[in-house]
């Protein structure tokens, strides 16, 4: 069936397990997208892999279930027209929270993923990680054959060889057989868990993940008695207090909080604007030591070291309990001892203090507080007390039980693992997924006792750290090539269905734990099958085919979110909570950080996340002990300087990052670098945290030592590839921003800005047929960075690698730019899209030699790559410099698999041609034509461009303006509404809406 | 007053140069063989100058590959840097071809005959600045093989270049004046190119000088002709001077970048390349006059004359520099002022910004000064810092603006990587290579007209002389005898 296939990866996985070259090799920084090939996949090998596994698998019912039909999306059409793109229904777990998707497929091929409208994870917006996750499918250094040692297998063999090991063979116990698991929280794993255990009642599960979310869960255990999960409605918040807390950007729920937030956020502006009435605008503070995407859009940030956020929480607690003296009752008494140690030293202005909770009880039962994710236990249970006191509970919060297996359980904790391993009582060690050996806390020691176990396998889509520390590895499938289920933040049931049948020869970690839960001990059953029988029985045995395909086609099961709950909180456990939890480093801390690109490191391997600027630092294919710059001049380090960071006897290296508006005595070092596995994107790129990071303290630590690294008497130097070198205004007026208030008294404070430019030429007729505008609000966008990722999957836009972007030659059509304002040492950030303005007098029009960039009727600034001769004065020209050039021939040597994510409908660009954004002109031509066939007109809304389609906060508007009963006109008709350099007079289709903001009166001049 | 003034003057010239040119070389036969022999002779100098261009040459050949093979991405081009090295080059190598063609045919209509000696090596030197000038446009570009795009010519698609955009008018101006720069050397060169015939050792060349000599005869109606030709041809030739820059400075002065829009930038351009030009004219004329001992033909007066020229433009740049400055203040607009405030003098490419606005505006300032004019050291030294600070002043004009544009946040440096330099300096070689190959088989102090100035000085010092008195000292300086036909 594959000779082709298996030839290609038995010449590769040689020169992985073998050839002393391949580190070397490895060593270049050069992505898949420009790097050659590794003798991949193909698309004769992919073709034929892709018919004859159809074929076969009615013939072959060992290795395969019969066929298994997969459902396209409710809403369209079943039947397959080639070139029509379909759309089907899944999910992606990430954390072990599942966020529904629609993935766009191409006869067969996934190219896009997007949002899936109905769920409520994501209500039609998708993050980073999903946008970024179609390339993954077919990244090529995935992992493509199972092996015992070094020598290659088959799944069957390795699913064989599982049967056989201690503990597992016909007749035992299950002693001395261990299992790490992902956290999760799909019920088709549960029921698979339940079973193994059954089968072998000595058998020890663990569940782990770097970032577990385990925090939350401990202090409700402690609260409220079992484990538990606070949910919010921001959309009805009027005040919002973010502890830590980018709720907006990370965790589970993030996409819809963004859109909660962003929409209450919206319509008090509108309601100013006088285009849309709206309840008040809500306020939001932030208090954080490193910038997140939440804390830029903060109406106040308050600066404050990570360690010491739950001093400001505990201040806040005892202010509010103050002021609601009496109706707080018997608990007051108990908060009052308990916050006696961590309040004291708050490092918050009282001012500050008392503004805030003055302004929480005076939104009592319509505010938030919200705690990191990651954050202590005490932290979310001083949030969870604020929200009791406050009221809040019921209204804006409620609890529901973890969707999360054994949320913070014993079995989430890996320390008795290795107490284990360590007295040899594990005999076989079973890992599906993850990669404890790179990220498990440095304190145990992980990779040394795994040493110890004779018997070990891993199932995982990489040959990874953990890969190569096993005996036996056999690789996992892609989740757009996988069945399966998970829940959602708020316990909604969500189903993975595969988009394209496994390129290579991999299985589901539910498959790897069938083999153990099956009857008969091996072989196991296809995934499809394991759903179907799992739901069968949820269903009692009459579930019928068209309620299976039902649930299937919309991507989730409705009605099965959590019960809501309003859980009495137990104020006597609050004192122990808190006890201890009061740890002022002396000294300079550390914050170790998920990385809003990489994750925990197991997108490393992506090259559109590694090129993807991180939302703060800007900083691409790197991470960085980011530190700001008073403390950066207290250590006499500047940014690229090489630090040596020392942490109780362990060390790492990174060079430094000087960020305005950090925390002074605070380093915030991302997780997920450093990686050491064959994954070859993302090996050698930055440093890995985790060798710091211990199990008592993951999130903060210190006091430690830093200092810098000399290289033969001067200082080590690593420049950082970032892509924007400046971010100070000079007194321009490319932002625009003002209160809510000042707004309310001069709404028409950007007109200078809006107005056409007077001009010597009769105007341009545009008012006839589709006139396609944005606009873009400023007060909404929080950087996060899902508008790049979606840009790059939809049209196709190669990456440069680091030397690339070290010489900004990065490719991204549409990219964020940051700048501060304000005082340098307590600066506000402000992040605005930056992507082609389609100017109807376009500058870069009129001096293309070659007519290659025009104007279309409808006011598309076209780019004609066809045309095109590469004099790049378009972009010299270009005021916005959003015109990239193709400086070398990015798409030539890319990967067989690589070059199957191309998005068909988008024409891929030679070397020495311009390119720029578009406006998804395939997406506008593709709703025209679907519109003239039927004889009507392009509806409102019936165009998104995949960056308004990803955006969490829908900061993004597009349309036609020449409807007049369309968003895209209420937006632009917001007075707030301008256009960046608008002196120009090149009357840009892309208008600003300016950043408006909600300061609390009572802190007039505070940051 | 202006009587004694001018006497010393007079004085001070006749002890400078007591006969104006070719004095002392004998009959128009020895003149002939004399200003011919670099023709016929061998010399080992030559081969190691020769080999040394060669190398020079061939990195530009190795970087140019290289470009075409790989992509622009081997320079160090970046967004928001999409032109620096190539397009530098480029408008520096066409500035110093408009000194050949304003030795000739500028000076020629305004009767400045001293030219005769200098303008062959002058025309040349344009002439092979301008194949260098027009190689970088066409690598420059993404995809270099459909350079004909700028070009209207009747495609089957219809598509026609954009007029609206400076580019193919700029191919249009280089084109032409290539044509015309050649045309007009070449016309010149024809009497010598017969004379080199009729005396060369040899049958292979007498025939390849017979073939390009066009079966020139000598006969009067031939000259006659020629002359009105050649007249023509430098009436023509004359706009083009201004028009050709004219038209470079609109690649630039047609954006709205800072630094870039600017009223200023024809004439501020054309004066620049005069400028850049007459150094390399300087640069080059020194060593060759001296090698092959040509004091006679190429005199202290010529060197004079050109110093003061570059002492004019010079100044009138100095001016166009405090025009665009004080224009960039005076426009009140944020963007301009940063670019002209603070960008350039204050920016990360400051040092190149002053080191190039200190030599060229004080390096001429030394040509107040006659002894200074007629130094063969300090000229030398001046012309190549005058030379190498014009290369400067477009690097500073086309960098310094993009990188530091409209919107902070894509502000980026631009540092060359070595294709840029191999371009760079490969193009000098290959400018060396044409030069050396000139020196040898091409006759480069234009015989015929050498001698006919001569001839004229002398007849009219003569004349004078028969008038009454001795000559005035004016009439030995060639360049106030008039060069019409009607006088003669």
């Amino acid at each position: 069936m594959s000779d082709e296939l298996r030839h290609g990866y038995w010449r590769s996985l040689a020169d992985l397990l073998g050839a002393a070259g391949l580190r070397e090799d490895a060593l270049r920084e050069f992505p898949a997208g420009v790097d050659e090939s590794p003798g991949g996949m193909s698309r004769r090998a992919f073709m034929k892999l892709l018919g004859a596994s159809a074929a076969l698998a009615g013939l072959d019912a060992c290795t395969r279930a019969p066929a298994e039909k997969i459902l396209p999306y409710g809403r369209q059409a079943p039947e397959l027209t080639p070139g029509i793109p379909l759309h089907y229904a899944t999910s992606m777990v990430v954390g072990g929270y599942a966020t529904g998707l629609l993935v766009e497929s191409h006869e067969g091929r996934p190219t896009k993923v997007e949002g899936n409208p109905e769920h409520p994870a994501s209500l039609g917006a998708a993050g980073v990680y999903e946008q970024a996750s179609v390339l993954q499918l077919y990244d090529p250094y995935r992992a493509r054959n199972a092996r015992e040692g070094r020598t290659p297998k088959r799944w069957d063999d390795f699913a064989r060889a599982l049967g056989t090991m201690p503990g597992v063979q016909t007749g035992a116990s299950g002693a001395g057989l261990h299992f790490i698991l992902r956290p999760t929280s799909s019920p088709l794993t549960a029921t698979l868990v339940a079973r193994i255990r059954e089968r072998y009642p000595d058998a020890q599960i663990h569940f782990y993940a770097p970032f577990d979310g385990r925090s939350g869960a401990a202090s409700s255990r402690a609260l409220f008695g079992s484990a538990l999960l606070a949910q919010h409605d921001f959309s009805r918040a009027r005040v919002v207090l973010a502890l830590d807390s980018d709720f907006m950007a990370s965790g589970p729920f993030s996409l819809r909080y963004a859109r909660d937030f962003a929409g209450r956020r919206h319509s008090g502006i509108s309601r100013v604007s006088g285009t849309a009435p709206g309840p008040d605008m809500n306020r939001l503070y932030a208090v954080e030591g490193m910038w997140s995407p939440t804390g830029t859009l903060a109406d106040h940030r308050l600066r404050v070291r990570s360690g010491e956020v739950a001093s400001v929480a505990a201040a806040v607690l005892g202010t509010v309990m103050k002021l609601r003296e009496g109706s707080a009752g018997s608990a007051a008494e108990a908060v009052d001892g308990a916050l006696a140690p961590v309040a004291v030293d708050a490092p918050a202005p009282r001012a500050w203090v008392d503004a805030v909770a003055r302004d929480l009880v005076d939104a009592a039962g319509s505010g938030i507080v919200i705690a990191g994710h990651e954050q202590t236990p005490a932290l979310h249970a001083l949030a969870s007390a604020l929200n009791q006191v406050l009221g809040n509970v019921g209204h804006t919060v409620w609890y529901g039980a973890s969707p999360i297996i054994e949320h913070g359980e014993s079995s989430h904790d890996l320390a008795p693992l290795l107490d284990a391993m360590r007295a040899g009582e594990v005999q076989t060690l079973v890992i599906a997924g993850g990669n404890p050996v790179y990220d498990a806390p440095a304190d145990l020691g992980f990779a040394q006792a795994m040493k110890s176990v004779r018997h070990t396998a891993y199932v995982g889509m990489y040959e990874n750290e953990t890969a190569a520390a096993c005996r036996w590895f056999a690789p996992e499938s892609h989740y757009l090539e996988s069945w399966g289920d998970a829940r959602a933040y708020d316990g909604t049931i969500s189903l993975v269905q595969p988009l394209i049948a496994p390129l290579y020869d991999t299985r589901t970690a539910d498959e790897l734990l069938a083999v153990f839960a099956g009857p008969d001990g091996a072989g196991g059953t296809g995934a499809h099958s394991l759903l179907r029988e799992s739901w069968r029985d949820r269903a009692g045995g009459t579930f019928e085919e068209r309620g299976w395909e039902a649930i299937v086609g919309r991507g989730l099961v409705p009605d099965t979110q959590a019960e809501r709950l309003s859980p009495s909180l137990r104020w006597s456990a609050l004192p122990s909570l808190l006890a201890g939890s009061a740890r002022r480093t002396d000294g300079i801390e550390i914050v170790f950080e998920r990385d809003p690109r990489v994750y925990d490191g197991s997108f490393a391997n992506n090259v559109w996340l590694q090129e993807l600027p991180d939302p703060a630092t800007k900083v691409t294919w790197d991470n960085a002990a980011v530190m700001s710059p008073a403390t950066a001049a207290k250590l006499g380090v500047s940014t690229g300087d090489v630090v040596k960071i020392s942490l109780r006897g362990r060390g790492l290296r990174a060079p430094a990052f000087e960020l305005p508006g950090h925390a002074d005595d605070a380093i915030t070092l991302r997780l997920g670098y450093g990686r050491d596995g064959a994954e070859e994107v993302a090996r050698g790129v930055g440093a890995n945290g985790y060798l710091l990071r211990t199990r008592e303290a993951p999130h903060v630590d210190g006091p430690v030592q830093v200092e810098r690294v000399l290289d033969g008497g001067s200082a080590e130097r690593h420049e950082l590839a970032t892509t924007q070198m400046h971010w100070r205004l000079h007194g321009r007026e490319i932002i625009r921003q003002t209160t809510i208030d000042e707004y309310r008294r001069d709404p028409d404070f950007t007109s200078a800005q809006s107005a056409r430019q007077p001009s010597l030429y009769e105007p341009h007729d545009y008012a006839k047929g589709d006139q396609w505008a944005m606009t873009i609000d400023l007060s909404k966008c929080t950087g996060c960075g899902a508008c790049m990722v979606a840009c790059q999957a939809e049209n196709n836009i190669p990456v440069v690698g680091r030397e690339g972007v070290l010489n900004s030659r990065e490719m991204h059509w549409l990219r964020i730019d940051r700048y501060f304002t304000g005082r340098e040492d307590e600066p506000e950030a402000v992040m605005q899209p930056m992507l082609c303005q389609h100017c109807e007098k376009a500058p870069c029009e009129y001096v293309c030699p070659v007519n290659a960039t025009v104007h279309s009727r409808d006011g598309l600034n076209e780019m004609v790559y066809n045309r095109c001769v590469g004099t790049r004065f378009c972009s010299n020209n270009c005021p916005y410099k959003v015109r990239r050039f193709n400086w070398f021939d990015y798409n030539r040597e890319i990967a067989e698999t690589v070059e199957m994510v191309k998005n068909p409908d988008v024409t891929v660009r030679e070397r020495g041609v311009m390119e720029k954004c578009s406006f998804c002109v395939q997406r506008i031509r593709r709703a025209q034509t679907a519109a003239e066939l039927e004889g009507r007109g392009v509806e409102d809304g019936e165009v998104v461009t995949a960056c308004q389609q990803a955006c969490p906060t829908q900061a993004i508007v597009f349309g036609s303006y020449t409807d007049p009963d369309s968003n895209i006109v209420r937006s632009l008709l917001e007075k707030r509404s301008y256009t960046v350099l608008h002196e120009l007079g090149t009357s840009p289709r892309v208008r600003y809406l300016a950043r408006i903001t909600n300061p609390n009166p009572a802190l007039e001049g505070e940051a | 007053m202006a009587e004694p003034a001018r006497v010393a003057n007079a004085r001070e010239l006749q002890e400078l140069e007591p006969y104006p040119v070719a004095r002392g070389l004998g009959d128009d036969a020895a003149l002939t063989d004399r200003l011919l022999s670099p023709l016929w002779t061998r010399s080992r100098v030559w081969w190691i100058l020769f080999a040394i261009s060669g190398l020079l040459a061939l990195l530009f050949v190795v970087s140019a590959t290289y470009t075409i093979a790989v992509g622009i991405g081997a320079w160090g081009n970046n967004i928001p840097v999409a032109w620096a090295f190539a397009i530098t080059d480029f408008v520096w190598w066409i500035g110093i071809g408009h000194a050949g063609t304003f030795i000739s045919a500028f000076l020629i209509l305004l009767g400045q005959r001293w030219r005769a000696s200098v303008n062959r090596l002058a025309e040349a030197m344009t002439l092979f600045a301008l194949v260098n000038a027009g190689m970088f446009p066409i690598l420059h570009l993404g995809r270099p093989w459909f350079f004909y795009w700028l070009v209207p010519y009747p495609a089957t698609m219809k598509m026609w270049p954009n007029f609206r955009s400076a580019l193919p008018w700029d191919v249009a101006a280089i084109a032409t004046y290539f044509t015309v720069s050649l045309l007009f050397w070449y016309t010149g060169l024809v009497p010598d190119l017969a004379t080199a015939r009729d005396r060369a050792p040899g049958r292979v060349r007498r025939m390849v000088y017979g073939a390009f000599a066009l079966g020139w005869r000598g006969a009067g109606r031939q000259w006659r002709q020629y002359r009105v030709a050649y007249l023509i041809l430098a009436g023509l030739a004359t706009p083009l001077v201004i028009s050709v820059h004219s038209v470079v400075s609109l690649d630039f002065s047609i954006a709205q970048l800072p630094g870039w829009h600017s009223t200023i930038f024809p004439p501020y351009f054309v004066v620049g390349a005069i400028y850049s030009g007459l150094a390399m004219v300087l640069m080059l004329m020194l060593p060759v006059r001296r090698v092959f001992h040509l004091e006679d033909v190429i005199t202290r007066q010529h060197l004079d004359k050109i110093a003061k020229l570059i002492l004019a433009t010079g100044l009138m740049l100095a001016y166009s520099y405090m025009c665009e400055t004080f224009i960039a203040w005076y426009s009140g607009d944020q963007f301009e002022r940063y670019t002209y405030l603070f960008a350039r003098p204050q920016g990360p490419y400051a040092w190149i910004y002053w080191a190039m606005t200190a030599a060229n505006i004080l390096t001429p300032q030394l040509f107040w000064f006659r002894r200074l004019r007629t130094n063969v050291v300090v000229l030398f030294v001046a012309s190549v810092l005058i030379w190498a600070a014009m290369w400067a002043e477009r690097f500073v004009i086309i960098v310094t603006s993009l990188n530091r544009d409209f919107l902070p946040s894509s502000w980026h440096f631009y540092a060359p990587s070595w294709v840029d330099w191999g371009l760079l300096i490969g193009s000098i070689g290959v400018f060396f290579v044409l030069f050396f190959a000139f020196l040898r088989w091409v006759p480069f102090v234009p015989v015929s007209e050498v001698k006919r100035l001569r001839f004229e000085t002398r007849r009219e010092a003569k004349l004078e002389e028969a008038r009454g008195g001795h000559a005035p000292p004016e009439a030995r300086d060639a360049s106030h005898i008039r060069l019409t036909e009607g006088e003669e």
